[in-house]
């Protein structure tokens, strides 16, 4: 019995400083996460759309948007977060779109894609091709979107994510205006 | 210096190697040496979860009753780890996010346990700190040539600079997980032939 609360108070002890430490590490370093993400923002809202005045953020079904107004409140356009399905993993990735619905820009997040099959998605042509996209293109694999031997997962995730990001931004932001491919 | 300290020291980098002589922790060694600048990242991370582990175990291994020694072994490396994540998340996010899975993976890497069991919670922090450095660094050390070995012959290049030249076309097989076994098993013979003709067995 004796041995079995010294046991038990000792793993306590040891888990309680873990805790602690790692607490203290969290707020040391939570802060400079936060900043660099608000700096990236800030950084892709003025250069894309430099006439920003108000940023406001929604999420529609697990997509992230922040739109962006400019000083009359005349809509200039969004950043997008979403998550691909890849071969190994979620694909975070974000969207500069335009007030007219046109990819901008694409970045990726952290992913577990292979080098040189998966991470193709990364380079390209795959990334030419996904810039000037509009909601009213296919957005399909061997339509618009060359596949890439090898990494049908990676692209085809890609594929059906960006045609539903597209979706819901031109649902939420572009209504009235015709959407094929839906 | 003393000679007890050297040997524990050149031990983990020379005789003892992790990698190219004990085999051990062989999922990280496979998994990120495509490029050299993350097998690095990934040997530095190691580095300093080892060596503080070892001085924190080390230091309380007479609290701990030998019936719990693990889980409190494992308690004290994860929370190196969680750190190690944590800090290279905020100041260096390519690296993170580029050895991704494979930190917090680091907690089950059995060089670090190892060392815990077989050296730090028999032997005084000083001396546990020296063999957590020289393992460490021995783990480093063939991190990044097996990581440069395998970016020569991957892409043509090492830490992203150029060696092979625009002639060359790059053998692709040593970019993926298989020549990672390939490149690893080269590197073995070749260290096994250096020591027997310097006679270090």
């Amino acid at each position: 019995m004796k041995d079995i609360l010294k046991m038990a108070l000792t793993l306590m002890l040891i888990t309680a400083a873990s805790a602690a430490s790692l607490s203290y590490v969290h707020g040391l370093t939570s802060d400079v996460v936060a900043l660099r993400e608000a700096e990236k923002t800030r950084q892709a809202i003025s250069e894309y759309f430099p006439a920003a005045e108000t940023v406001e953020e929604e999420t529609v079904e697990g997509v992230g948007f922040k739109a962006v107004y400019d000083e009359g409140g005349v809509f200039l356009g969004v950043l997008a977060e979403a998550r691909a399905r890849g071969y190994a993993g979620p694909i975070p990735y974000q969207l500069v779109i335009d007030s007219q619905g046109e990819i901008k820009e694409i970045t990726y997040g952290a992913n577990e894609e292979t080098v040189g099959i998966g991470k193709q998605i990364e380079e390209e042509p795959f990334v030419s091709q996904v810039i000037g996209l509009t909601p009213a293109d296919p957005i399909e694999l061997n339509t618009d979107i060359d596949l890439v031997s090898g990494a049908t997962e990676s692209f085809a995730g890609m594929a059906r994510s960006l045609r539903d990001t597209m979706d819901k931004f031109a649902a939420r932001f572009l209504d009235g205006q015709e959407v094929e491919g839906s | 210096m003393s000679s007890k300290t050297a040997t524990i020291f050149t031990r983990g980098i020379l005789t003892e190697n992790p990698v190219f002589r004990l085999l051990l922790g062989l999922c990280p060694v496979l998994a990120v040496t495509a490029w050299a600048d993350s097998a690095f990242g990934m040997g530095v991370s190691t580095l300093a979860v080892l060596t503080a582990s070892n001085i924190v175990i080390s230091s309380i291994r007479k609290f701990i009753p030998v019936k719990i020694r693990i889980p409190c072994f494992i308690v004290v490396i994860a929370t190196f780890v969680t750190i190690v994540d944590m800090v290279l998340g905020a100041y260096f996010e390519a690296l993170h996010a580029e050895l991704g899975v494979f930190i917090p993976l680091i907690v089950v890497n059995c060089v670090i346990l190892g060392r815990a069991e077989a050296f730090a919670s028999k032997n005084g922090v000083f001396h546990a700190a020296v063999d957590g450095l020289g393992m460490g660094l021995g783990f480093t050390l063939s991190l990044t040539i097996l990581g440069a070995f395998r970016e020569l012959l991957g892409a043509g290049t090492v830490f992203g600079q150029n060696i092979m030249g625009a002639a060359f076309e790059p053998i692709q097989l040593f970019a993926l997980p298989p020549g990672a076994f390939i490149a690893l098993g080269l590197l073995i013979a070749l260290v096994n032939i250096l020591y027997k003709k310097i006679g270090l067995e």
